[in-house]
């Protein structure tokens, strides 16, 4: 189990548990929820921000959050 | 003739004050910011 | 009879909202005061059928009723309004076939406010080529609504929407969701307390931390056993509603809705590969910039000096045909001459809308908030900063209200700063004519100088913009967590009746706002400029004739110096001369100080005002441009040459001239503090950089 902010290029995952407190709400409506899949499909420069598919829904966040994800490599 | 231009002028000259006047300086209902505006 | 009903469109952003709006309503819409993307409400009419109106009104795009900044929160001002005079009959909550699940969220929380609702599932056509397939029938059996597949861009579904809408009373106001399921302790016990209410409007209210409803939420408050609970208990609560929610969405979807992926093609990966590519990306975005500049710039000349040669006949022809007197004179010197400064840059204000309007379409600008996001953060911004600064290119007032999707007050506040110094769209006509007057044609590299000054000069806008925010970054001491979500839409083709309509309503809105404006300040100033006190303006031919040199003067040339003894001597003359030992060291005279008092209002008014005064008591028809050639300085050297030219486009670019950003930046932050400190500091570096330049090039 890593978190979300370790995954590399064109690695899937699978999302296991988040921190609510420190999520965004909006992240969370966004499909960030336990069980779904997540994607990394490109990182900016500086590896900030990622640009990830998670549940078929295509998003950008920070590192920063993303470190708040725990997920899975499948 | 002339006094009609005369009125036509005062009234521009009134109209324009009035209207500035009412776009930048009478007070304006404000409506209240939102959640994130740091200032509550 | 006819009646009205009032239809409200919801949906995430990106969902074709606006062409579906644009579909319904054509050119019956009013937006709002402002150029610029629109993050206030708009409102259009469409008619039905003989007996009924829609009054339709297009709601900032949101995913969820839990609002995480300001412009979400119109939304749910409206929706839980009753007395709102805008409150919906029907709510439309639209949808787009590809991201359904995630749309359908918003739509299960609109159901639960028991309000009729309607779904509509738009961009139908991209069904076939992502191998989507969708049973209709069955799923308005499960959402226990009415769906209307549409497609906006092969124009179908639009007339059978229509006859939904008509068909409202039919709707199911069924909810989705038991809200007492989530946690049936805590919402047993609020109901026990507020038996008659809605126990999801309730929850809403607790749940947000938005200023709607006050009363209500006071309510609320007062009934103490709810305000001890910790705001993290109830984020857990409102995850485990999403979280219900999904199920339900999941179980409706399960048997309607499927991916053939095998069909699918996906250009979005591709496109994204190069366009944000970490070396390309970038290339691409200033090459992007670049173009936009040499158009507005190049294309701009043709129709600019028609435009001009236009008013200055219309002028002639007013003074020639219609009765002499006061008015006339009015007429012709002061509200032509004034519409005039305005009505040329019509061409670029348009092109420069048409561009930005094409970059939010395609869905490029969310990539440029992607490509920005890093390098901005060291300034203190966010990538959404680049929104605003971008749009600010139009005009700052909904430059600085888009900031309301930038979730962290910190970088909010400091996007909201620094918008005004990006070039607005009434920068534009100064820089024009002023570049026109004082940099050579000519080319290098194949770009002509002129359109690289321009372009200099938005860059100069942009960069102030960051040094500024990097000042105000160390300087504010401000803790405000990072909630950075950004959704990297599907890049579609722009819908050219989308873009047209976007590019006439806001040139329009531009237009008239700015256009009232100048008209209003044009007759001030020719009034100001008509009279005067004293025997200097009043007698100014008889002291003029007691002079001695005039003996040799032509009859031209006396009546010119009469004209301008008299200008100097009227009460904006007196007021230009007044501040005329300020401005002297940056290179001004005493008319461009009264252009620069008149400007403070709105910079739009300066070429404007320089036209009315110039042609005051002037018989020698000709077009602003030639006249501003024309001035001399008392030496009798050529007023706009390269240093003040400089100096003056210098002093534009910093200063703050706008009582609507003063205004909107005082409703953003809440006070006069901000904009006071806004207004000082820009006015201050305005002066110094122009008073520096001035003196190093003269």
């Amino acid at each position: 189990m890593i978190t979300l902010d370790l995954i590399e290029k064109n690695q899937l995952g699978k999302i296991v548990a988040i921190d609510t407190d420190l999520l965004p709400l909006k992240l969370i409506e966004m499909g960030c929820l336990p069980g779904n899949e997540v994607y990394l499909e490109q990182l900016a420069p500086l590896k900030d921000p990622m640009y990830l598919v998670i549940d078929g829904c295509h998003l950008a966040i920070r590192t920063e959050i993303a470190k708040n994800i725990k997920i899975e490599l499948i | 003739m002339e006094i009609v231009q005369i009125l036509l002028v005062a009234a521009s000259g009134i109209f324009s004050i009035r209207f500035l006047y009412k776009k930048f300086l009478a007070p304006k209902k404000d409506k209240d910011c939102g959640t994130d505006c740091g200032c509550h | 009879m006819s009646k009205t009903i009032n239809v409200a469109l919801i949906g995430n952003p990106n969902t074709g909202k606006t062409s579906v709006f644009n579909a319904l309503t054509g050119l019956n819409q009013k937006v709002g005061n402002y150029p610029g993307i629109t993050v206030e409400k708009k409102q259009g009419s469409c008619r039905l059928n003989q007996t009924t109106k829609a009054h339709i009104i297009d709601l900032p795009g949101t995913y969820s009723l839990n609002a995480s900044s300001m412009d979400e929160s119109v939304v749910i001002e409206l929706l839980l309004n009753r007395n709102d005079k805008d409150y919906p009959d029907v709510a439309v909550v639209i949808s787009d076939i590809e991201n359904l699940k995630r749309n359908l969220l918003l739509f299960t929380q609109i159901k639960d406010l028991k309000i009729p609702t309607l779904l509509v599932i738009n961009m139908s056509d991209r069904m076939v080529d992502k191998g989507i397939s969708l049973n209709v029938n069955k799923l308005e059996q499960k959402l226990k609504t009415k769906i209307a597949l549409t497609s906006t861009r092969e124009n179908k579904g639009i007339e059978f929407l229509k006859t939904c809408l008509l068909d409202f009373r039919s709707l199911s106001k069924v909810g989705c969701l038991d809200i007492t399921k989530i946690d049936e302790a805590y919402f047993g016990n609020l109901q026990k307390v507020f038996p008659d209410q809605s126990l999801y409007k309730l929850w809403l209210v607790i749940s947000q931390d938005v200023n709607f409803a006050k009363i209500e939420r006071k309510k609320v408050q007062d009934a103490t056993e709810y305000k001890t609970q910790p705001i993290s208990h109830l984020k857990r609560l409102q995850q485990k509603e999403t979280i219900k929610r999904y199920q339900y969405i999941n179980q409706s979807l399960k048997e309607t809705y499927s991916v053939d992926q095998s069909k699918a093609t996906d250009y979005r990966s591709k496109l994204d590969r190069i366009l944000i590519h970490r070396l390309w990306g970038y290339i691409i975005f200033f090459l992007i910039l670049l173009t936009i500049f040499q158009v507005i710039f190049g294309w701009s000349s043709i129709p600019m000096d028609f435009i001009d040669e236009r008013f200055t006949k219309l002028s002639e022809y007013t003074k020639i045909n219609l009765p002499p007197g006061l008015f006339t004179n009015l007429l012709a010197e002061g509200i032509i001459s004034g519409l005039g400064g305005i009505v040329i840059f019509i061409p670029q204000i348009a092109f420069l809308f048409l561009f930005i309007a094409v970059l939010e379409e395609t869905g490029y600008m969310s990539r440029v908030v992607f490509l920005m996001d890093r390098g901005l953060r060291k300034y203190g911004l966010s990538g959404k900063s680049v929104i605003p600064l971008i749009s600010g290119t139009a005009c700052a007032i909904p430059a600085v209200m888009a900031t309301r999707n930038i979730e962290n007050w910190k970088e909010r506040l400091i996007t909201i700063l620094v918008t005004p110094f990006t070039t607005c769209s009434a920068r534009l006509p100064v820089y024009l004519i002023l570049i026109s007057l004082v940099i050579p044609e000519g080319k290098f590299l194949g770009m002509g100088y002129q359109g690289l000054t321009l372009m200099g000069l938005y860059l100069l806008g942009f960069a102030m913009a960051l040094l500024s925010a990097g000042i105000l970054n160390k300087m504010l001491k401000i803790q405000s967590k990072t909630y950075f979500v950004i959704e990297m839409p599907n890049y579609k083709l722009p819908l050219l009746k989308n873009i047209l309509i976007t590019v006439f309503e806001k040139t329009k809105s531009f237009v008239v706002e700015a256009g009232r404006i100048i008209l209003a300040i044009s007759i001030l100033l020719w009034l100001m400029a008509s009279f005067g006190p004293g025997k200097e303006f009043n007698q100014a031919e008889e002291i003029i004739m007691s002079r001695s040199k005039v003996k040799s003067f032509t009859a031209e040339q006396l009546e010119n110096e009469i004209a301008s003894h008299k200008l100097e001597h009227s009460f904006i003359g007196i007021l230009g001369k007044t501040i005329e030992p300020a401005i002297a060291p940056l290179g001004f005279d005493w008319k461009i100080g009264i252009a620069l008092i008149s400007s403070f209002a709105a910079r739009e008014v300066f070429v404007g005002t320089l036209a009315t005064i110039y042609s005051v008591g002037n018989d020698q028809e000709e077009t602003i441009k030639n006249r501003m050639k024309a001035e001399r300085k008392s030496d009798g050297s050529l007023l706009f040459d390269l240093p003040t030219g400089i100096s003056l486009m210098l002093f534009y670019a910093f200063a703050l001239q706008c009582m609507s950003t003063l205004a909107i930046v005082k409703k953003e932050t809440n006070g006069w503090k901000w904009p006071m400190i806004q207004l000082l500091s820009m006015t201050l570096i305005a002066y110094l950089s122009a008073l520096i330049v001035y003196q190093i090039l003269v």
